[in-house]
């Protein structure tokens, strides 16, 4: 399983948000994508969810081209409030499924559902309504319906800024779970350098001020924090 | 310490500072009619007030007019939500949808029923359809902007997860964007219900009788013209309950209860 973005481009009122991006991503690898507040990331990754097209380039998945949004490529979003209100936790789960992968049946949605709420440690919280869920367990909750899903492509716009410490370190480890349960590529946003080079295998840098173009890096064994400070300052 | 407990209930229980006040106002209401000089032809003494209430019922014109108004403001309040529901659904469906609904909107909703009144004679005469005419207006419009910005309130990533799950159109409306909006609609209705029920007490005393009731509205008419001041009164009194009884117990124990699952912030401003 590959996703690859292919010179994709975005302007929004003249603007170059994005320009010429490129880059792939393998099943079971995770791109961390870095900027400031602002850059592009989110623009970014609605493209490669197939949210929004972009002016020009391409996203493929598996060398063919990805199109409409789909199961395949799932988004987790920065909100709290991405679990629908009106359904309980398992309930939100289980809609997804219904949607999603409804060859599974009833009962094969009743288990997978009672499965993932057990690998996020939600077990407890599965009737409870998000409103009675705290923030880190909506993102806990996000993440467990991703990983019923069980998408090929995981996007992930900064699922755990907005979380304090503890909370954070937590979700973090859902996280894990959650990739190592769907083997997923995983492009993950986030504005935290250390939590980028401690997940992800590939970083890639956005510079707003080149014209919305891309540097990737390898993620092995340098100081990358420091560097990535670095040119984030310049 | 008893004492207390009494001023705080008083400030913090509204039920018991409504009560208060309503028994105050009864009090002053009885005094004026006692020693205030006033012919009980204008204000008769609270006694007489119920008496009429209670002989209302025991003879079943009250029940009857009651059950009749209920009747109608209901089905009028269900045809309102249908047409909402269904202009609000093509709204999202389709930019022309919404455009034409926009502009139905913004003519109609500032209309006042009342001044509609003497075209829906001439378009519906003066039955039942012509009682419906005005409640529908009434309640519509109210109902159909809450519908249709609960719906654009929603957040995107809701559509986003509708299109992820590979969802029609249709479906995100119905399935997502209907269930989102729940709570803004009810306040539509809350709102359209109020409406409702003050056009159709009007419409009742203009179009009269249809066939053997005529509805609260008829009713109040009936009294005036018989100079029954306390029969009068009694039918106020009951219109206003009932409009209390739909406003704080029905749609404040709804709102809660929904406001709740739908958004807390939603349930502090409400309380």
């Amino acid at each position: 399983m590959e996703l690859r973005a292919d010179c994709l481009c975005k302007t929004y009122d003249g603007q170059t948000v994005l320009k010429d991006i490129s880059f792939s991503v393998q099943n079971g690898e995770t791109l961390a994508i870095v900027g400031r507040s602002g850059c592009g990331k989110t623009t970014l990754l609605r493209i490669l969810a197939g949210l929004l097209a972009p002016d020009r380039g391409m996203v493929w998945l598996d060398g063919q081209p990805a199109g409409l949004p789909g199961k395949e490529r799932l988004m987790v979003f920065q909100s709290f409030d991405q679990l629908f209100p009106w359904l309980t936790l398992r309930g939100n789960i289980r809609y997804a499924l219904q949607k999603t992968r409804p060859t599974l049946g009833a009962k094969g949605i009743h288990r997978l559902t009672e499965r993932c709420l057990a690998q996020m440690e939600l077990g407890d919280a599965g009737g409870k309504y998000p409103y009675q869920l705290s923030g880190g367990m909506k993102q806990r909750g996000a993440l467990a319906r991703a990983m019923a899903i069980s998408p090929k492509v995981l996007l992930l716009d900064e699922p755990f800024s907005s979380l304090d410490a503890l909370t954070r370190e937590n979700v973090l480890q859902a996280f894990q779970t959650l990739k190592q349960a769907t083997d997923a590529a995983v492009v993950l946003v986030t504005h935290d350098l250390e939590e980028a080079v401690s997940n992800a295998s590939q970083i890639a840098l956005l510079h707003p001020a080149a014209g919305g173009t891309l540097t990737l890096f390898d993620n092995r064994g340098v100081d990358r924090v420091s560097q990535l400070k670095r040119l984030l300052a310049d | 310490m008893k004492q207390s407990r009494i001023i705080d209930a008083f400030y913090h229980k509204r039920w018991v500072s409504r009560l208060f006040f309503f028994g105050l106002l009864l009090a002053l209401w009885e005094s004026l009619a006692v020693f205030g000089g006033i012919s009980p032809l204008l204000l008769p003494r609270v006694g007489s007030v119920l008496t009429a209430f209670v002989k209302g019922f025991q003879n079943g014109t009250l029940l009857s007019q009651t059950v009749f108004s209920l009747g109608i403001i209901l089905l009028g309040l269900a045809i309102s939500a249908v047409l909402a529901l269904l202009l609000s659904v093509a709204a999202q469906l389709s930019l022309f949808c919404d455009r034409a609904v926009d502009a139905l909107t913004v003519l109609s909703h500032p209309l006042p029923g009342i001044a509609l009144l003497p075209l829906i004679v001439i378009w519906f005469g003066t039955g039942a359809p012509a009682v419906l005419a005005v409640i529908v207006h009434a309640c519509l419009w109210s109902l159909l902007m809450n519908l249709q910005s609960g719906m654009r309130d929603a957040p995107p990533m809701y559509t986003d997860l509708g299109r992820i799950f590979s969802m029609s159109k249709l479906r995100i409306v119905l399935e997502i964007l209907l269930p989102a909006a729940f709570s803004q609609s009810l306040a539509g209705m809350r709102i359209g219900w109020g409406r409702a029920w003050r056009a159709l007490i009007s419409a009742e005393m203009v179009f009269g009788a249809i066939g053997a009731n005529g509805g609260l509205g008829w009713y109040l008419f009936k009294q005036r013209a018989m100079m029954n001041t306390a029969g009068l009164f009694a039918g106020i009194v009951l219109i206003t309950a009932i409009g209390m009884v739909v406003e704080g117990l029905l749609f404040d124990k709804l709102e809660k209860a929904t406001l709740r699952k739908w958004n807390a912030q939603g349930l502090k401003e409400a309380q």
